[in-house]
Parts: structure tokens; sequence; C-alpha cells
């Protein structure tokens, strides 16, 4: 036990990823790595390949090099299937549910195979904690999107995963279901965790230990100091291109 | 797998509650083809219709066996209940082509019949107004074919007697042979009721309420993939992701989502034939040759189409795999079904068509349901059709996985 708390839950050593056969380099040099406990956020302007990094991260494309550890084990190499993989859990910015369905189904189908108890994590689990109980019958069309997020988080942690990759989670919320998707994950950080957050939110941010900003496909530490505006300066920067021919041009 | 088989439940019951819809949009595709083939059908058979085609012949007063040929011709089975004949002046022809109270004309020269005897071949003129090349054509390969027929056999018959001059030594009686032969066809003509075309069913041919209760439902089972839109369209790319983390790859996403599919017709299916069996058994009406007369008949039929169930759930899965667009799915498989039912003689008999789409229909998924179902209908086992729609399903799996993962890669 100890000695695993004492290997970093991800570590990522030179991650490349390009596209259109190399001729767009989304993911230059990607290296960091988050310890047990440790909640990291990675910021970037839109389209700078924070989605790309945590898809990478969550197994689902592959890289074009570099290396992929979780708990000190090599992640690449091996296959879906294998024991390392559940303890990764994804939660992607667009919605990973069946959409005819209600609730408790989508949730059954992710509690299946899973070592947790899905009715005693409704009575008194995560799903509690996330107020998924409030709409277990509620098809998931007939969600509003904080919902939607709730349910997912709720479905990705079902295998107990120690780590959680999540896409702007607060995207488009209101407070309350922030504030609850936020009490959840300090609580989840607590029991040991590791949290890697692709955000926006000044919310998230604050609740980060560490930030990276995705930049020109590197990976830069970022202090945040409570200063909102300054933060926008450097994420402008690194959207600073040539500016485009207008088209009446 | 426990996932994996959660999964499949979930998959057929987020189908199943799209059922209703199903079933409604099918009931309706049911009556819009019940009204199809019944009109064919009723056009096929219908002695009294007074709308066929009218086909003029123009021939010279004295020239021999003109109206004996047209009744013959007329009886055979390629031109029976297609056309009708009337022998009419050049003149009065020509007025009624233009006006369109005949379709087109065959115009006999004179002496065509010694022509035909003596090797001189003359050529009968066929006429016909500018817009009516459409039905022309067709009906002049109609006519043509029967025509033909009609006059090889009789020229083969007028030289063979040439052979036999020649074999034996004997001189060569042209003149008088003609006559005779004449003389004799005359006198068989002049018979009333002498020649009774007898037609023999070919093998492998089918009555007109078998193929076209064949079409129908084989058309049926295509054609109601269009009330499926809704709930064939491709998942979002983030589900088929987490489905792809937990280790159910592509392959097995179709495969789940196929039967789920499969499940959902068959059910459909069953409904319908549940229905039709009661209308059948209790109404005691009549079917014909096929197997659906009793209950053991129609439990058989049941059985049978599961391989045809296989492959119009597939290629409807196929179809909207390749096509994300609810509406473009919609639209592309009704024309591709609509294409392939025209082609696969569902609407007339496929020896209308010309040969190179012969060729093409024999390969298309509806054709070969078609040959299955007609078969089974009369109680019989189509090997070769069963095997090649087993592989046409397993092709249809096939191109959505191809499909599927091409899309994924582009998303990527």
């Amino acid at each position: 036990m100890t000695e695993q708390h004492s290997l970093p839950s991800i570590r990522a050593e030179h991650i490349k990823k390009s596209f259109l056969r190399g001729r767009k380099q989304v993911l230059k040099d990607i290296c960091f790595e988050a310890a047990p406990g440790e909640c990291i956020g990675i910021l970037g302007a839109n389209g700078c390949g924070k989605s790309t990094l945590l898809s990478i991260l969550a197994g689902i494309q592959k890289p074009d090099g570099g290396s992929l550890f979780c708990q000190g084990r090599e992640l690449l190499q091996k296959k879906r299937t294998d024991s390392i993989f559940p303890t990764i859990g994804y939660v992607p910015q667009e919605c990973p549910l069946m959409d005819e369905l209600n609730a408790l189904d989508n949730l059954k189908l992710w509690y299946s195979d899973s070592p947790l108890s899905l009715r005693d994590e409704l009575s008194s689990g995560i799903l509690a904690m996330l107020g998924i109980p409030d709409f277990l019958k509620t098809s998931v069309r007939q969600m509003s999107g904080g919902m939607k997020k709730r349910l997912s988080i709720g479905c990705a942690v079902a295998k107990a995963p120690s780590v959680l990759i999540l896409g702007e989670p607060g995207a488009a919320l209101d407070l309350i279901c922030k504030e609850r998707i936020e009490v959840y994950l300090k609580n989840y950080r607590q029991q040991g965790n590791t949290i890697l957050i692709a955000t926006h939110e000044e919310r998230e941010i604050r609740l980060c230990d560490r930030l990276f900003l995705l930049k020109g496909g590197i990976l830069e530490p970022y202090q945040y100091d409570g200063n909102i505006h300054q933060l926008a300066g450097k994420l402008q920067e690194t959207t600073a291109r040539r500016p485009e021919k207008s088209p009446l041009q | 797998m426990k996932f994996y088989i959660r999964y499949i439940r979930l998959e057929a019951k987020r189908m199943l509650l799209s059922l209703p819809s199903i079933f409604g949009g099918s009931f309706f595709l049911l009556l819009l083809l019940s009204g199809l083939f019944g009109i064919f059908y009723v056009c096929q058979t219908d002695d009294t219709a007074d709308s066929l085609p009218v086909i003029g012949v123009v021939a010279p007063e004295e020239e021999p066996l003109v109206d004996w040929m047209i009744s013959t011709v007329s009886q055979m089975e390629n031109a029976k209940n297609a056309f009708r004949f009337e022998r009419v002046t050049r003149e009065d022809g020509q007025r009624r082509l233009q006006n369109g109270d005949i379709n087109v004309i065959f115009e006999i020269p004179e002496g065509y019949i010694r022509s035909i005897v003596n090797g001189s071949n003359k050529h009968v003129t066929i006429r016909f107004a500018k817009g009516q090349t459409t039905i022309v054509s067709f009906l002049i390969r109609e006519v043509s074919k029967a025509a033909s027929s009609f006059i090889l056999n009789t020229e083969a018959a007028l030289y063979s007697l040439q052979d036999y001059y020649a074999s034996h030594g004997l001189p060569n009686m042209q003149k008088e042979e003609l006559k005779l032969n004449i003389q004799f066809i005359r006198e068989i003509a002049g018979l009333e009721q002498a020649i009774e075309p007898d037609i023999a069913e070919a093998e492998n041919a089918y009555s007109l309420p078998v193929t076209y209760t064949a079409s129908g439902i084989v058309l049926l089972l295509f054609l109601w993939g269009l009330t499926c839109a809704k709930m064939l369209t491709s998942q979002s790319s983030a589900f088929q992701n987490q489905l792809f983390l937990e280790g159910i790859r592509t392959g097995k996403q179709i495969l789940a989502r196929g039967a789920a599919f499969f499940a959902v017709c068959l059910i459909n299916f069953l409904l319908f034939l549940s229905i039709g069996a009661a209308v059948l058994l209790i109404g005691k009406l009549p079917a014909g040759d096929m197997i659906l007369a009793s209950p053991a008949g129609i439990l058989r039929f049941a059985v049978g189409m599961l391989p045809v169930l296989f492959l119009s759930s597939s290629f409807i899965l196929m179809i909207y795999e390749a096509v994300s667009d609810t509406l473009g799915g919609i639209l592309f498989l009704f024309f591709s079904v609509l294409i392939m039912g025209l082609c696969s003689g569902c609407f007339y008999p496929i020896d209308y068509l010309p040969e190179a789409i012969r060729n093409i229909a024999g390969g298309l998924p509806v054709r070969r349901g078609l040959c299955y179902t007609m078969a089974l209908l009369c109680g019989e086992t189509d090997t070769s059709s069963l095997l090649y729609l087993l592989f046409d399903t397993f092709l249809c799996y096939f191109l959505c996985i191809l499909c599927r993962s091409v899309k994924r890669r582009i998303a990527e």
C-alpha cells in the first residue's frame, strides 16, 4: 500500500500526437506526473489539444510517441482489458450516455461489472453524494446539462478508479450543480485518488493543487494568483495567430 | 462478459421502446405494398382490361396466314394479357397512331411469308409515335420474342423439307413444296382452336401470387428500416469511446447493436405474421400453392424466414452506420431498396429486364431474399440462396464495422 502510494498515480513522458499525417502537431512533448490525492488542472485555449491529451491519458487515442505510466506500470503497451485500466475513470466533455434510457438503466450498465454495489452507492455512496437518486427514472434525453454531467461522473467512477480524468466538468452548469460536483471531487481526492481536469472555470481552477498551461503542444507549469484577467491574457498569448484574411478582401 | 451482456440487453430495451412506432410505420408500409402489388396482380391477370396497349398490324389482304399468326402470337405467354392486336389499313393505322389510339404498328410487307420460305427475308416495319419510346421498346421486345419464336419454328419446318429432298436425291420441288406447306398450314390454321398453346411451367418459375407475396414480404422487411431511423442513427462518439475503454471494441459494439435490432425485427415480424395467419386461417382465405394454408406451414415459414430477417436487419444497420444523418439514411435506404426491388423482379418478371441488369440483380440482397422467400412459400428450400443470404449478412456486418472504424479514424 505504502509502496504504491509512493509512486505517482499517473506519469506522462514525452507524449506526442499529430494529425493530418504529421502536418498538424497538437502535442509536441507532454511531460508531467500526478501524485495520489493530487488534483491537476490543465488550462488552454479552445482547440489547443486539451481533449486530445485527456483522451490519450484515458486510453482512447494512441499517441505517436512517449510513455504513460499508471502506478508505475506502462499503459500504452497494454490492452484495455488488462486489469490496470479500470483504475482510470474518464468523464468526457460530451455526454457519454444512452439517450433513450433513464439514469438507472445507464447506471446498471456501468455498475454491472463493478466492485461497488449500485444499491449501496445510491443510498449512501458516491451516487447519493452526486444527487443522482433524485432523477433515477428520468430519461437522459429529458435531463438538464447538470444532471447529465453528474450521471456521467457517477458512471465513470463505477469501477472505483484511482485516477479520474474530467473534460470541462462545470461547463454550462448552474451553481448548484457545480457545487455538488465540487463537493464530490474534494471528497474523492481526500480518499487518496488523483484528479486530472481540463477546465476554463475559476471554481475548478481553485480546486486544483497544480496547474499546467497547454501552449504550443507543451505543458508549462502555471501559478494562479487569483487574477483571472492575467490568466485570460496568458491564454490569449497561446492563441495568437496570424490574422486571417477577411473573406471580403 | 457480464458488462457486454448487460449492454446487449440495454440496447434491446432501447430499441424495444421504439417498437410501437416501428409497428405502426410497418403497418402503413404493408398497406402501401399490398395496394401496389394488388394493382400489379390485377393488371397482369385481368383478361377484360381494356387499357392494354394496342398493336396495329398492317398487311396486304392477300398475304396468307397473317390473321392466324396474330391470333397465335397473341396467345403466347409473352404477349398474352399484355397487348391487344388489331388489323388496320395503312392510312387508318397512321391516323390512329398520331392520335395515340394505337401504340405501335407492325407493317408486314407483301409476300412476307413467301420471303421467309425462299430466304429473301423481307423485313417487318415497326412504326411508333415519338413520345412512346419507352413503352414501345418494351412492346417490341416482347412481341418480337413471341413472333420470332413462331416464325423461326415455321421457317425451320419449311426448310427441313428441302434438306429431306437433298438427302434423298429428290428433285427440288420448291414451288410445289411452298404451295404444299402453305396449304398445310392454312389447313391447320383453318381449324378452330387447332392450336392451343400449352404453357409449361419452367423450372424455378413461380406463380404470380407467390411472386407478389414474396416480393411484398421481402420489400416490407427491408423498407421497415425507414421507421427505425431514430433508434439506429449512430450513438455519440463519447459513448462509443466509453464502451471502448471497457474493452468493447467496434466489432463487438456493432454485433451488440445487430443482435438487439434483430430481436426487435423478429418481434415485429412475428406480430405481423400472427395477424396475417389469423386473417388467413379464420377468414379461410385461399393460399393457392403456398405453404401458408395450414398452421404447420405458417410455423415453417416463420422459422424459414430467419435468414432473410438476418440479412434485412444487417442491411438496414449498415445503411444507418454508413450515413450518419437521419434524413440522409432514410432517403438512402428508400432509394437503394427501391432500385434493388426494380432490378430484382419484385414488380414485374425479371425476364423482362435486360441481361446486364439480370446479371447484376443476382448479387443484390433483395433478389437473393426474393428467390429464397419464393421457394420457401412453395415449401422448398433454396440452399444456394440460403448460403448467399448468410454470406450477404456477414458482408453487411463487415461493412458496418468498416464504416464505424473509418468514421472513428476520421474523427480522431
